[in-house]
């Protein structure tokens, strides 16, 4: 029985982790149809961004003795920042040119930003893990038989905080107002004023700057950073997206939470080695049954 | 007897009624319009035919065989085929190209007879190009077969369209708003092409069209669509003089204008 | 200078590029090249095979060879540009060392990978981001019937089927092509950009599956010891030898390939790639066509997976990660998608440049980059495909087609811009 409630706990830390990349699959997906694959890298680069600052300050101060929140706010922040600046990097040089080119042509795009970050890491860092500055209080509390880290409860509490976040922000702010209107409909955004380039940039920089916090707690909790750290969350986020209905932030939520929680129970009942494999066969069995999700609406064709 | 029947065909998107318990028959060999305001439900109803969608409820006769819900291609091989109003052509396949593609059901080249070129497929393969060279001819695109489509003048690419449909080689031609856009002199040869394709091929053909003079010209009868309900249906001269037609389009004011705009 | 044009002959120049040479002999230094013909390329090639290796380093060889082989396919319509390239390529390893040969056996299994990718992806636009699975397939199915005695896994001792190459190579295109069909089945009615990652999915899963699997595969232990291709009492070992064979494979691929294309098949696929629901709608079986396309590509994928086992004479889960996919995919987006000579000059720049260039320093003053071709070749490919996309979206050599939907594309940004 503890062994059940460990893996759900689990299952919810990752799952929160995935919704948080989730949701900057769903926004892009919204507005501009198109998949930025490159995003489990935004996440990666984030966890590099709050390193590598954290890297600079540790060798100066000892400023994390003593102000460990305000370390890792400034971890959090640097890793948004990053990401954020990367985000409108990639969104000018390699997706705005393509944005009326064949479908395939940004898709190939993406990919191409994916792998040079990818392997741009990969050699700065020779290909080796780095080991994330130990900021956050060790410790855990009891409940019951069941030991929580705070780093845990921490992450579960942030990425519902983002997720809350982000919704008043779409819903009841005047960006979020033309976020969804350019989702809705371009040309019809674009006929009542709505400056579609800026919204459409907002839109990656909303995404790069969850994936940026997830990638810096996520990289705190696993206690490194890697070149490799964003292709799978990456994947499995977007499994979460799809889950929920790609384009549905609520979707997203519920799609992170369902594969954290199917992930980590399969490690007790296939096997730790297949967990990779699971989050595969679930995106593969949604797209064919479901392809619109939990959450998603049902496009149909046009003639 | 009918070639086509169309049986109580309803079909809502989301709670919005396009079609609501439509019925058509359609005798062999005669040319049937189509008409009603925007969004009337006309292309919707094409789009049944052809199995770009299901119907909510209602059924799709044809040739004696239930077609509705059949997958897009098998309709095309019972033998029904159709232009676009938002012309769809193979943009950067040249204009024959286009017209092969129709072909498609009536060659037998798989990959091995593709890579092997025994002498029987070479021989058809050159035969298909003959023909789609006819077919063009036809709709009156000699000397453009190797334009890309994309290239082509509005009015040729409206035409291409039929040519196009018309390899299929279908018993049933439905053409959606075939002279939109087009001035008083290319009608007039839509027209005349639309008669042809029914005089010299003996295709039955059902076209959707906003000009009165073409709807009256051509077409022998007419079934008139208003949200979704089919509102009357008789000879061109029955339903210039229907009190709901008259009605539905002075609602819109479309019959007017479009009178006076052609 | 219009009177004196001379013209090639006519089977051997295609309407396009006699256009595209006419312009060129407008110019004068155009004028100059063709005075002596593209004919006169042929010699020119054999003489810097023969002779550079004497007078410069191997390296630039290389290099030189890649810029005429590039000339070469620009002027030279197929057949002849294709019969000079095979020369060219039978003749090169002559004059190379075990490092460049080898080089030029991954070049022409490159190649082949291309041509099976490219039917996918060029022809029947669906993109697949999963070929190793097939790639895999392939070699796996050599390491388990050709049965040596140490090294093979636990299934493969047990049953010893004792085939070898030659029967192995039609048994992968059919293992290959079902598994294509397998895997097809269920995920082709997605969406382009779906598709993409569900295949690159699948490719992960076959790839975690062969790492954790043991009875079949030897999970992480591998299978070796695995014999090379008999030939007439002897064995085919060399790098050279067996670069011959991959040679032959990809002159049949490309033969293939190419006649398809040409065929009611390559339009129904092309038809597909351009609207698929109108393709439908003139009695296309949309489902089949792209099975056809996945199974094809998959077959060619098989094969070439057989062959590079038998030239490793092992096999491991890591072989088949998913830098192959992605090598793959690159070469053909670069070199040009939908064309067998984009796909050659792809496999040149993609495979070959970074292992020519694989000790080289870059050194811009105040900074250095070591190992160029070893180390960064990944993050130059990342920023081609980018760039590709962006700049020439159609590829280096892009198909008459493939360049007409992209141009089309731009026309119609020009629209929205205005
Ligand atoms: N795929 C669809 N999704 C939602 N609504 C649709 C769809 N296709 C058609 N409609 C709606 O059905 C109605 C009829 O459309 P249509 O058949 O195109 O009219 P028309 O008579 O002008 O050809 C319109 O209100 C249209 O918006
Ligand atoms: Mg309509």
């Amino acid at each position: 029985m503890e062994q059940w409630i460990q893996l759900t706990i689990d299952g919810i830390t990752l799952g929160g982790v995935y919704a948080v990349i989730a949701l900057g699959y769903t926004l892009v997906y919204g507005v501009l149809r198109m998949i930025n694959f490159a995003h489990g890298e935004l996440f990666m680069m984030g966890a590099f961004g709050g390193f590598y600052t954290l890297d600079a300050f540790e060798n100066h101060t000892t400023m994390n003795d003593s102000l460990p929140s305000l370390t890792i706010a400034l971890a959090i922040f640097a890793g948004m920042g990053t990401s954020v600046i990367l985000a409108i990097l990639m969104e000018r040089l390699a997706y705005r040119p393509l944005r009326h080119a064949p479908r395939l042509a940004p898709l190939i795009s993406a990919i191409g930003v994916s792998i040079l970050l990818r392997n741009l890491m990969l050699r700065w860092t020779n290909a080796r893990r780095q080991v994330f500055p130990q900021v956050f209080p060790r410790g855990s509390i009891e409940i019951g038989d069941v030991n929580v880290t705070y780093i845990r409860i921490f992450l579960v509490a942030l990425s519902i905080l983002f997720m809350l976040l982000l919704y008043i922000f779409i819903q009841r702010t005047k960006t979020g107002t033309a976020i969804r209107a350019v989702a809705e409909d371009r040309d019809t955004a674009a006929l009542m004023g709505i400056d579609v380039d800026r919204t459409i940039v907002l839109t990656f920089v909303s995404g790069a700057a969850l994936a940026g916090a997830a990638g810096v707690c996520y990289a705190m909790y696993t206690t490194n950073a890697a070149a490799g750290m964003g292709f799978l969350p990456g994947i499995k986020a977007f499994t979460a997206a799809v889950l929920g209905g790609i384009g549905s932030v609520p979707g997203a939520m519920f799609g992170g939470y369902f594969l954290g929680l199917s992930e980590s129970y399969s490690t007790k009942l296939i096997g730790a080695q297949y967990k990779d494999v699971v989050a595969f066969v679930l995106l593969v069995l949604v797209l064919i049954f479901r392809p619109w999700g939990f959450f998603g609406k049902r496009e149909d064709r046009r003639a | 007897m009918a070639i086509l029947s169309v049986r109580h065909v309803s079909r809502s998107f989301e709670g919005l009624v396009a079609l609501n318990d439509v019925s058509i028959d359609v005798e062999p060999e005669t040319i049937v319009g189509v008409i009603g305001p925007n969004g009337a439900g006309k292309t919707t109803l094409f789009n049944i035919l052809t199995g770009f969608y299901r119907p909510t409820s209602g059924e799709v006769w044809f040739l004696d065989k239930r077609v509705d819900g059949l997958p897009m291609h098998k309709i095309a091989a019972a033998g029904i085929s159709r232009t676009f109003q938002n012309i769809r052509l193979f943009s950067n396949m040249t204009a024959i190209e286009n017209v092969l593609v129709g072909q498609h059901l009536h060659l037998g080249t798989n990959i091995a007879t593709a890579v092997l070129r025994p002498p029987a497929t070479t021989r058809a393969e050159r035969r298909a190009v003959e023909q789609s060279a006819e077919h063009l001819r036809f709709a009156g695109l000699a000397g453009r077969e190797n334009e890309l489509a994309r290239n082509l003048a509005y009015g040729e690419q409206r035409r291409l369209e039929i040519a196009r449909a018309l390899a299929v080689r279908p018993r049933l031609l439905l053409l959606d708003e075939p002279t939109a856009g087009m001035n008083a002199g290319e009608s007039m040869a839509m027209m005349k092409l639309i008669r042809e394709l029914r005089d010299d091929l003996q295709v039955t053909v059902i076209l959707i069209e906003h000009q009165m003079r073409v709807v009256m010209g051509v077409c022998e009868r007419i079934s008139v669509l208003d949200y979704g309900e089919k509102i009357a249906e008789g000879t061109p001269s029955e339903v210039q003089r229907d009190q709901r037609v008259i009605e539905a389009y002075l609602g819109t004011g479309q019959l007017k204008r479009q009178d006076a705009g052609s | 200078m219009v009177q004196q044009r001379r013209r090639l002959p006519r089977s051997l120049t295609s309407e396009a590029l006699r256009e595209r040479i006419d312009r060129m002999r407008a110019t004068s230094g155009g004028a100059q090249l063709f005075r002596f013909g593209p004919y006169a390329l042929l010699p020119l090639l054999g003489a810097i095979a023969a002779l550079s290796p004497a007078l410069l380093s191997t390296r630039l060889t290389f290099l030189l060879i890649l810029i005429v082989a590039y000339l070469m396919m620009r002027i030279v319509d197929n057949l002849y540009g294709v019969a000079v390239l095979a020369l060219a390529l039978a003749l090169l390893p002559t004059a190379m060392d075990g490092f460049e040969r080898n080089i030029m056996f991954n070049v022409a299994l490159y190649t082949v990978l291309g041509i099976g990718l490219n039917v996918v992806v060029g022809y029947a636009g669906l993109l697949d981001l999963g070929y190793v699975a097939f790639f895999a397939a392939g070699a796996y199915l050599y390491a388990l019937v050709v049965a040596p005695d140490a090294g093979a896994s636990e299934w493969a001792q047990n049953w010893d089927l004792g085939l070898t190459f030659w029967p192995v190579l039609p048994l992968a295109l059919v293992a290959a092509a079902l598994i294509g069909v397998a895997l097809g089945v269920p995920v082709l009615r997605l969406r382009g950009d779906y598709l993409a990652i569900v295949t690159l999915g699948f490719g992960e899963i076959i790839r975690i599956m062969a790492n954790n699997e043991d009875y079949y595969t030897s999970g992480p232990r591998g299978l070796f010891l695995l014999p090379k291709p008999p030939f007439f009492g002897r064995e085919l070992d060399t790098a050279q030898e067996l670069y011959f064979v991959v040679l032959v494979v990809a002159f049949v691929a490309v033969f293939a390939a190419e006649r398809i294309r040409d065929s009611r098949v390559g339009r129904a696929w092309e038809a597909i790639r351009e609207d698929e629901d109108v393709a439908s709608s003139m009695g296309i079986d949309t489902t089949v066509y792209k099975l056809l396309a996945f199974a094809i590509g998959a077959a060619i994928g098989g094969v070439g997976g057989v062959i590079v086992a038998a030239k490793q004479g092992s096999v491991f889960p890591t072989d088949f990660n998913l830098d192959v996919s992605i090598n793959v995919l690159a070469l053909v987006i670069i070199g040009g998608m939908g064309n067998v000579r984009g796909i050659l000059l792809g496999a040149l720049l993609v495979v070959g440049l970074p292992d020519v260039l694989r000790d080289f320093n870059l050194d811009l003053g105040f900074v250095t980059f070591q190992n160029v071709g070893a180390d960064y070749r990944l993050v130059i490919f990342g920023a081609a495909l980018v760039a590709v996309m962006v700049l020439r979206p159609e590829g280096l050599l892009p198909s008459r087609r493939r360049a007409a939907e992209f141009r089309e594309a731009e026309l119609l940004e020009q629209e929205y811009a205005t």
